[in-house]
């Protein structure tokens, strides 16, 4: 096997089970439309990093702080206007909901589109810790707020979350 | 103690209420209606939340595959570099090894272990402010920090992060490798996950905590 085949192997098998991580960040960041291309740039950029010889100590908050800068590039670059989706997404259709958890019974579109009612900063520390299972400290260090902050925000966003989706929560509590 | 609801629901659902205070909220909830429903908000929000996850598509994971193998890998740099960066580490490992830090006095090692263990003592006449900038003063308890007794205040700030400021009669010892300021009057240390600001006046304090933004706050505002 060659040198750069071999590289490019050993970054994939690194880092493509954080896909669906990187996945759902992107979903939280970007219009939809621009999801897959910001996906794709953040791992090539990735690879850049990688092969010059700075693999991280851990792949997943690595390769989400670089999707966070990735994301942020992206809007400055495109001045792309951020919208609440009003058409249901294709891509949710062939996603079977959290199996066993009555809330995640909650259409994964509404929970979607609910996330884009939040203010940027509830959004994305949502995304990171309840979506992406970091920590507080670990969020705290990716977006440079501080631990507290990160709580804070992530509070009112869920409590905002939980108003916005109440009547399908209570009706699968029911 | 001022009743925030959701300030100590925050801090109670993301993990920062420890010990005797997690299980004296736990306690609280169960007669206050306010606390009460902004856990269970919380709750629900998470539950929500964690529904929204979603799959990469498959043909996503294709595209990634294929544009990042259409990359060409940096140049790494030429071996004499690594050979030089191996000269330097290994000079760098030496001095090190020559210089094995001396581990910090007693007295700020109990002090970092009775932050990091969240244990409350007796509790004991406040010397400070009810409010230090942000925070809020929680309790005040006796400690026994090595050979020094100290008060120690509890100040939380608007989530839940706890800034702990020791009082003591007598200085402090100075921790190993800590920063002084240009007056000599105040000196900062970093230790794993904590940071350390020790001030002579108006009291003797150190003032200890996890998140540094609260610690500095908390020690320009005790300055005279």
């Amino acid at each position: 096997m060659s040198m750069r085949k071999r590289t490019h192997d050993e970054f994939l098998q690194a880092t493509l089970p954080a896909l669906d991580l990187v996945y759902n960040l992107a979903r939280r960041l970007v219009d939809a439309r621009d999801v897959e291309d910001v996906v794709q740039e953040t791992f090539t950029r990735a690879f850049g990093a990688w092969s010059a010889g700075r693999p991280p100590r851990k792949v997943e908050p690595w390769l989400a702080t670089i999707c966070l800068n990735t994301g942020r590039s992206w809007l400055r670059r495109a001045s792309t206007t951020r919208e609440v989706p009003t058409e249901p997404d294709p891509t949710l259709a062939a996603i079977d909901d959290v199996a066993g958890d009555a809330i995640g019974n909650v259409r994964k579109e509404a929970v979607h589109a609910a996330l884009w009612e939040l203010p940027e900063e509830q959004r994305i520390a949502i995304t990171l810790m309840d979506l992406d299972g970091f920590t507080a400290s670990q969020v705290s260090k990716m977006t440079g707020s501080p631990r507290g902050t990160v709580l804070a925000r992530v509070h009112r966003g869920r409590k905002r979350l939980a108003r916005i989706l109440e009547k399908e929560v209570d009706q699968v509590e029911a | 103690m001022k009743h925030d609801p959701e300030r100590h629901a925050a801090a109670y659902l993301g993990g920062l209420l420890k010990g005797a205070r997690r299980q004296m909220f736990e306690r609280h909830i169960v007669d206050c209606e306010d606390c009460w429903r902004e856990v269970d908000l919380g709750r629900k929000g998470r539950s929500v939340a964690e529904a929204g996850r979603e799959l990469a598509p498959q043909a996503l994971r294709e595209r990634v595959r294929a544009a990042v193998e259409t990359v060409s890998p940096r140049r790494r740099r030429p071996l004499w570099v690594f050979g030089a960066g191996l000269v330097t580490i290994v000079a760098v490992a030496v001095i090190v090894m020559m210089a094995v830090p001396e581990p910090d006095p007693g007295e700020i090692q109990a002090a970092l272990a009775s932050y990091r263990s969240g244990s409350v003592g007796v509790p004991a006449q406040s010397l400070l402010p009810e409010r230090l900038s942000d925070l809020e003063l929680v309790g005040a308890d006796r400690a026994q920090l090595g050979g020094i007794d100290a008060i120690a205040h509890r100040y939380v700030d608007r989530s839940g992060d706890e800034v702990v400021v020791y009082v003591a009669d007598e200085e402090w010892p100075i921790a190993v490798g800590a920063e002084h300021d240009n007056a000599g009057q105040t000196w900062l240390a970093e230790r794993d996950d904590l940071v350390v600001i020790c001030l002579n006046q108006p009291h003797s304090s150190l003032v200890v905590g996890d998140d540094s933004h609260d610690v500095e706050l908390v020690a320009y505002s005790l300055r005279p």
